[in-house]
Order: C-alpha cells, then structure tokens, then sequence
C-alpha cells in the first residue's frame, strides 16, 4: 500500500524595506507520482531556481539563474502526456500546454492556476484541479523550467486544501 | 550556538508566517469582473457600444516587489495582447459583433441584443480602420494583488470617446484620458507582503 509522507513546501523569507528581501522556497512532491523537488531561491536581483522532475522513464533537471536557464531531459523524453493515478480516487492528467484553451473553456475547474488561458500560455504551465477527484497539469516542452510554478501553486494548494491529501 | 541559531530561525519563520498571511483583495475584484478571458462590452441604455474591458493576469512565485512588478508588466500586456488581436483579428466585424452580442446576453442585465449589433458593428469597422488610436485610448482601471494566492489582476479598459478623441485633429481628449489614466496607473503603489487593490476613478464610469 503506498503511503503519503507529507512533503509540501518549506517556505522562509526576510522582507526589507527596499526590495532587498530574501526568499527560500522548497517544494518537495507530496504524492509519489510524479516526484519533483524544487528549490527557489531570490535575494536582491538575483535568483537561483532547481527543478527536478521524474515520472517513470520520463522526467527533466532544470537549474537557472536569473534569466540564464539551462535543462536536460530523460533518454526517453521530459514528459509523458498521460492520464495516471495518483493515489486511489484521484485521477491525475499530464498534458500539453497547447491544450490549455480547450480545457479552461471545459467543466469549471475547484482550483485554476494560473485563473485564464492566455496567463497559462504566457506563464508556461496550468494547473487545475476538479474537487477530490481529478487533477490536470499543462507543461510546455520548450519551456520546462517554467513546470515548477505549478508544482509549487499545487503544493501550495495542498497545504490549505488537505481533504485532497485524507481523502 | 545551535540554540542561538535555532531562536533566530524561529523568529525568520514566525515573521515570514505572519507575512504571508497578507490581506487577500482580490475576492471584490473577481467577483465584479465578468470574466479573465477574452473582451467584455458594456452597453448604454439606447444600445450603443459604451465600453470595452478586458483583463490580464500574473503570477509571483513569492511576495518580492519587483516579481511582483514583472507580474504587473506582464498582466498589463497580456490584456493589451488581447485587445491588439481582438481588433486586428481577420474576423469580421459583423462576426465580432455577433459574438459579443451573445457575450453581452450573458453579462448585460438588460439583455440588449440586436438592437446594438449595428452599433457594435460600425463602432468594431472604425477601431479596425485605426487601431493605433485605439490603443491609445486604453487605460488601467483597476488592479488588485492577492499576496497569499501570488498572482496579480488588472483590467484596461476602452470607451469610442478615447478613440474619437485621438483620431481628432488636436486629439486634446485622448491625451487627457490616456494621461489621466496612465497617472492613475503609475500612481498606485505595491505594498510589501500584502495584498491591495488600486481601483481607478475612471473604471466605475466603465
């Protein structure tokens, strides 16, 4: 029987006056499929991102600093568009960001993020999750590095949502 | 030392807990917007076209001013974009028109349907035939930020004076909307950590 170790995000941050302020932020995939590990980090100017995503045979390491951005993907690919369990009772769908308008256009999603279609297109990734049962990611294959806004906005989520987690 | 250490990484997490609390203000924002997606006309009473608002949004991975500000930047053009493609799309006006008309059934009380797709039509035939000046004419009319979801809304707005104004020979009307517009803009400030909302003056006459 799987079980569930709750992950989450650890988030800590220092806020000055100016905008001099500095973040952490750890993403860890509370659900074991897909596993992902994200860390954020900004300070002044500067920012330091890791995104590392696995799901099976596919899956893809990210690093940027600032706008310098740099991924490798899996033998096989970085993505597998897919629908999966997650855990019994919740149905998760990985799919392509091309998608984005049809689905936001679908049923009315629980939770969306980001809230539009064109914010999921500029942003380059979605999330949205249909109450206790289904959950549905967009990542964009040319800009896997943009994947972990999502997986922190679902982490996120998770923290103020754990019916999703007890159910 | 540890114990020293451990104290002070305490009181960073208490402080960035109670940070992140902030003051979600967006809730009014979305729930008098009638969409995130698209163009939304307003109609006046005898059936002409009164307003055009479209929206934008953007997300912040955490609360710094200047992702923050990035995210406003891209909110304001995401919105632009979508203004730019709508009248510069290759559908027809009368297209665009009928379209909007069942969008307004839904969002107009008044339920004006027909009767403005002339209007609409003519008012859609002139902002294609100069869309520069309509781009002129638009202006922010709102924004709210929602420090604890980490996004951002804005919404511009259109009116046919702004564009009659600026087509105009002085085009003194469009200055003085869009300049008094864009200082509303640049007017509002970004708290730290905290949510907001910047409501323009403009935006009720929307």
């Amino acid at each position: 029987m799987p079980t569930i170790s709750l992950a989450l995000c650890e988030e800590l941050s220092r806020v000055g006056t100016a905008d001099d302020g500095t973040f952490f932020v750890s993403c860890k995939s509370t659900f074991s499929k897909p596993q992902y590990l994200i860390t954020e980090y900004y300070a002044g100017g500067e920012r330091n991102s890791f995104v590392s995503f696995r799901d099976g045979r596919y899956g893809f390491m990210c690093s940027a600093k600032d706008n310098a951005r740099d991924c490798i993907s899996m033998p096989r690919g970085a993505l597998d568009f897919k629908t999966f369990e997650v855990k019994a009772g919740l149905e998760g769908v990985i799919e392509d960001i091309k998608t984005a308008t049809k689905r936001y256009q679908g049923i009315p999603a629980d939770y969306s993020y980001p809230r539009s279609a064109r914010a999921a297109k500029a942003q380059g990734c979605y999330l949205r999750v249909y109450g206790e049962e289904r959950l549905v990611f967009g990542f964009d294959q040319e800009r896997l590095h943009s994947a972990s806004s999502c997986l922190v906005a679902f982490e996120r989520y998770l923290a103020g949502n754990k019916s999703l987690l007890l159910k | 030392m540890f114990k020293a250490i451990g104290k002070k990484l305490m009181w960073v997490a208490t402080l960035s807990s109670v940070a992140s609390l902030g003051y979600a203000n967006c809730s009014a924002f979305e729930s008098e917007a009638e969409a995130f997606e698209g163009i939304v006309p307003k109609f006046n009473e005898d059936g002409s076209i009164r307003s055009l608002s479209m929206y934008g949004e953007g997300t912040f991975l955490v609360a710094k001013r200047s992702l923050m500000s990035d995210a406003r930047r891209k909110a304001e053009l995401s919105a632009r974009r979508a203004f730019s493609e709508f009248i510069t799309s290759d559908f027809s006006a009368s297209t665009i028109a009928s379209s909007l008309i069942e969008t307004s059934q839904n969002t107009d009380q008044d339920g004006n349907t027909t009767g403005s797709a002339d209007e609409l039509e003519s008012t859609l035939n002139l902002m294609k035939n100069d869309s520069s000046a309509v781009m002129s004419g638009v202006v922010k009319l709102d924004e709210c930020v929602d420090a604890e979801g980490k996004y951002l809304l804005v919404r511009m707005g259109w009116k046919p004076e702004f564009s009659r104004a600026a087509a105009g020979a002085a085009g003194v009307m469009a200055e003085s909307a869009k300049s008094s517009g864009r200082e509303d803009a640049k007017r509002s400030k970004v708290e730290p950590a905290s949510g907001y909302r910047k409501k323009s003056s403009l935006a009720d006459d929307f």
